[in-house]
């Protein structure tokens, strides 16, 4: 039982050159919808995988006290307690603060820490390896050296502190090796200076991190901190991840439920479209009956022609996505779901594809196509052939 | 509701499965109820005609719904990762009340609605259109079991809730609990192997006996004793663990998507072998279901027999 | 093994064809003859399966494909006639060899074997030369080969021929009917509809049925 008959194949692409204009249309407009679609799936993948790689970065757990549900400094001391914890294997606290940059309208991300401390992220470590950071300096991302330098900020950086005075900080390094998330705003600096500029106490940290010698105690150790702290928020990896994966689901559904009116509609176009024949295709497909084609091999040609319209369209439609994304960086659908403030900085999307996107895409876009044409190719081909003659 | 791509996608190929299912049970009620094949009426003809529309929407909605059902056994395992919990598909299905009996629609329907068209295209070979009003009526079971599954499946992610925590398929499939599952696999391998092994010889029986019904039989129980014997003894040789049941996580990448070839075979064998019991088939054509039936299901055996052989050969001792 | 009986085709008020009997054997060239709107079309449409009787049986071969639901009916059309219509129907923008190959490709043969067929009948009918050429660049007389070989492609026992000399000159009139000859010596039956008197005393036609206001009469 051949499955598919060549010479219909053939017959249905020389039908469709023939009749090329007339299907012009649709085959753009789906194009550009799986385009679309196809493009903020790359860049929501895109992201979440390297925000999964920043958190593997992450610590363990993460703790951070929270007054009344906002964020609130918390005693540098209480790392002692937290070492005592059955599991716990070490404890890095640090200053950890937004501090708004007036001349260039960006959020500065403050990370104040100690050059002797153990940093539970080995980048951090070679960091401070590198670099003596001391009261008066910061290390900044190349990204933003060249953001500061561009506000006239060459060694040197001013901020301001609560109290109204200027302190300044020379720029002493440039660091990389950090995911462009990590990196883009990120100023390091001591933990002295940190609290200077946010405006804390000489003991206040913001963020405990904690490492834990194994891994699979991580969310029986976060449990037993929820119930013993519930005055702060823990957060474990696993947290982290799944709630970047949340967000962005939650973008990217809003989108998926707009691509599913758009392909609705596209059926009803499509089912519009495939009623109106012209009377020189009628008489094409009555001649067709008048020969011997049976309704059937009618119905197989109009899907076949469908198949071949819907399938271009998809395929141009995901390498039109590929270039948009990965090569010209996906201008405006890339700024929807990265903040504006990180546009500037972010580098380039990297190359991650997850074919069951391109197999849903592909879902949405064929079946649906020969679905709308089924009801209009059914009717052109129970047409009378005996008016041909006539 | 949890709101993925991948669901919203089922969901909107749902609407469109309706919409046209809908349309073509007006049309075989027509059918069933007015056809008349030596009326030369308008009305008949007209009837001819819509039944040709029918069984086209039938295929479409046939041929859609394979990979329509691969899509959907990946996207229970996508949702795994938002339920605590679950870590297969199998913690998924376990998570609401709905999504066992959504499973099994969905197998029952890919056998009626295979069946459908194995009727159709049986009854396109007679001029006199012998299958007409059965094929229709067939249908007409086949449209409510389809709305069901439609109707359990957006109830099922519908209810969905993250913050419940489910089971994961080491607890659904433990032969410790309670559970009536647990009974029947606690059945004792000699036992259950046998049921298998002697299900086939049955098949092969049937097939040299040249009867239909006890072929189709056959293959009935070989449908229940594979997948009993693959959650209860040959998945555990797949995953080399002797507490790992679950039929679900044969399906990752971890183990090569073994599932998939295992399920397909399995699928394809007992299809064949099953309609057989319910059409009359000619003589040359019967047979060749048969040894199609029983090359598949030989297969699924063979492939599914290799894994406690190979492990028993490189370690002595069985699990 | 051509029978109509009681053969009666209404369109809505109009009849025509009113209680037509007739028989065609196998192997006979048949004329109908008769002025446009005689009923004489109607005659073979029924024959091709085309259209159905409002009354009465159509029986080929002992089958009465009046009956075939349209399915079957399309399958003996492919299989057991040979239409060439009175404008040819062919489809202008293709090719010659596209248009011939037409009846055959729902059948899905083996290359070989379609390209054999199709060789036949352009040799028989001489119009392998312009194979690849577009049909609506050919002459009437070309177009009207291409017609021919694409009813005879597939080897069909029944030829049926609509007022097939109508956009001819005499030369070319008196051509097909050597060809139609030469079909009949092939053993198949033919059956023309027409009114050009060049049919009306030819020695190879077998019998002459006249065709007037739906019924069968006389021939004057």
């Amino acid at each position: 039982m051949k499955f598919i008959n060549f010479y219909l194949f053939e017959y249905a692409i020389e039908y469709l050159l023939r009749y090329k204009w007339k299907n012009i249309f649709i085959f753009v407009l789906l194009s550009m919808i799986v385009a679309f679609m196809a493009s903020v799936f790359f860049v929501a993948d895109a992201i979440k995988y390297e925000l999964n790689l920043g958190v593997d970065g992450m610590a363990d757990i993460t703790l951070q006290k929270k007054v009344a549900g906002m964020y609130a400094p918390s005693d540098e001391n209480f790392s002692d307690t937290l070492l005592e914890i059955h599991g716990v294997e070490g404890v890095e606290s640090r200053v950890w603060g937004y501090y708004y940059f007036e001349p260039k309208n960006i959020q500065l991300i403050l990370v104040g820490l100690d050059s002797f401390e153990q940093h539970y992220n080995d980048r951090f470590e070679k960091l401070t390896n590198k670099f003596d950071i001391d009261d008066t300096s910061i290390i900044i991302s190349k990204s933003l050296k060249q953001l500061f330098a561009d506000a006239y900020y060459e060694k040197s950086v001013h901020f301001i502190q609560p109290n109204g005075k200027l302190k300044n900080m020379d720029i002493a390094g440039v660091f990389d090796g950090f995911t462009p998330l990590e990196a883009v705003n990120t100023v390091v600096m001591s933990k002295k200076s940190a609290r200077e500029i946010l405006g804390l106490n000489s003991n206040a940290v913001t963020t405990f991190f904690l490492s834990v010698a194994n891994a699979k105690e991580v969310s029986n150790i976060a449990s037993h901190l929820r119930i013993e702290y519930p005055n702060f928020s823990v957060l474990t990896q696993e947290d982290i991840r799944n709630k970047y994966a949340s967000v962005l689901n939650y973008k990217s559904g809003i989108f998926v439920v707009f691509m599913g009116v758009a392909f609705l509609t596209f059926f009803m176009i499509v089912y519009d479209k495939a009623s109106g024949l012209s009377s020189e295709e009628k008489k094409e497909i009555g001649i067709l009956k008048a020969i011997g084609w049976t309704i059937d091999d009618v119905i197989r040609a109009k899907i076949y022609e469908g198949t071949i319209v819907a399938l271009s369209a998809y395929l141009v439609g995901i390498v039109t996505a590929l270039l948009y994304v990965f090569v010209f960086q996906a201008p405006f659908i890339g700024s929807i779901f990265i903040e504006d403030s990180f546009i500037e900085k972010w580098t380039s999307f990297a190359f991650v594809i997850d074919y069951m996107v391109l197999f849903l895409l592909f879902l949405l876009s064929v079946p649906i196509y020969i679905a709308a044409t089924l009801i209009p190719s059914w009717r052109v081909a129970t047409q009378d052939a005996d008016e041909v003659m006539r | 509701m949890l709101l993925t791509p991948e669901i919203i996608t089922i969901e909107i190929l749902d609407i469109i499965f309706v919409v046209f299912a809908t349309i073509t049970f007006i049309i075989a009620l027509n059918v069933v109820f007015f056809w008349d094949k030596n009326a030369y009426t308008q009305k008949q003809y007209k009837l001819q005609l819509q039944s040709y529309l029918g069984a086209t929407i039938i295929k479409f909605i046939f041929y859609l719904k394979i990979p329509l059902f691969l899509f959907f056994i990946y996207t229970l395992d996508s949702i795994a990762s938002f339920l605590p919990g679950a870590m297969c598909g199998a913690g998924v299905v376990n998570a609401t009340e709905y999504g066992t009996p959504l499973l099994f629609l969905k197998l029952l329907n890919i056998y009626l609605f295979g069946y459908w068209i194995v009727l159709h295209k049986e009854d396109m070979q007679s001029k006199a259109q012998k299958y007409i009003r059965l094929k229709f009526i067939v249908y007409l079971v086949a449209y409510f079991l389809l709305l069901s599954e439609i109707y359990l499946e957006f109830e099922m992610f519908s209810s969905l809730d993250i913050s419940e925590v489910v089971d994961c398929c080491g607890a659904i499939f433990s032969t410790t609990d309670h559970s009536y599952l647990a009974e029947l696999l606690s059945i004792k391998t000699p036992i259950m192997l046998g049921f298998f092994y002697g299900t086939f010889l049955l098949m092969f029986i049937a097939f040299f006996l040249r009867n239909r019904y006890l072929f189709s039989l056959g293959n009935l129980f070989f449908i229940i004793i594979s997948l009993l014997s693959l959650i209860a003894f040959f998945g555990t040789y797949i995953y080399e663990l002797p507490t790992h049941h679950c039929p679900f996580c044969i399906l990752q990448k971890e183990y090569y998507y073994i599932g998939y070839v295992l399920y397909t075979f399995l699928y394809l064998g007992t299809f064949y072998g099953f309609i057989i019991g319910f059409i009359e088939f000619e003589d040359l054509k019967e047979k060749n279901f048969m040894k199609i039936s029983l090359t598949c299901n030989t297969i699924y055996l063979f492939i599914v027999s290799y894994f406690p052989i190979v492990y028993y050969v490189k370690n002595g001792v069985w699990l | 093994m051509i029978y109509l009986e009681n053969v009666s085709k209404k369109y809505g008020e109009i009849i025509a064809l009113d209680d037509v009997s007739l028989k065609i054997q196998e192997g006979e060239l048949v004329v109908l003859q008769g002025k446009s709107g005689s009923g004489k079309s109607s005659i073979l449409s029924l024959i091709a399966a085309l259209s159905k009787p409002t009354e009465g049986r159509v029986v080929v071969d002992g089958e009465n494909i009046a009956m075939l639901p349209d399915h079957f009916a399309s399958i003996y059309r492919r299989e057991h006639i040979g239409f060439i219509f009175q404008r040819y129907n062919l489809i202008p923008t293709i090719s010659v060899a596209h248009n011939i190959m037409m009846p055959l490709i729902p059948i899905n043969l083996d290359t070989d074997t379609l390209a054999q067929k199709m060789d036949r009948v352009m040799q028989l009918f001489n119009i392998k030369h312009k194979a690849n050429v577009v049909v609506k660049k050919l002459s009437g007389g070309e177009q009207q080969r291409v017609a021919i070989a694409r009813a005879n492609v597939n080897d069909p026992k029944i030829i049926l021929a609509d007022e097939p000399t109508a956009n001819l000159d005499a030369k070319l009139s008196l051509e097909f009917i050597e060809v139609l000859k030469g079909l009949k010596a092939q053993g198949k039956t033919i059956v023309v509809a027409t009114h050009d008197p060049l049919f009306f005393n030819l020695e190879a036609v077998d019998k002459v049925i006249c065709i007037a206001d739906g019924k069968v009469v006389k021939c004057s």
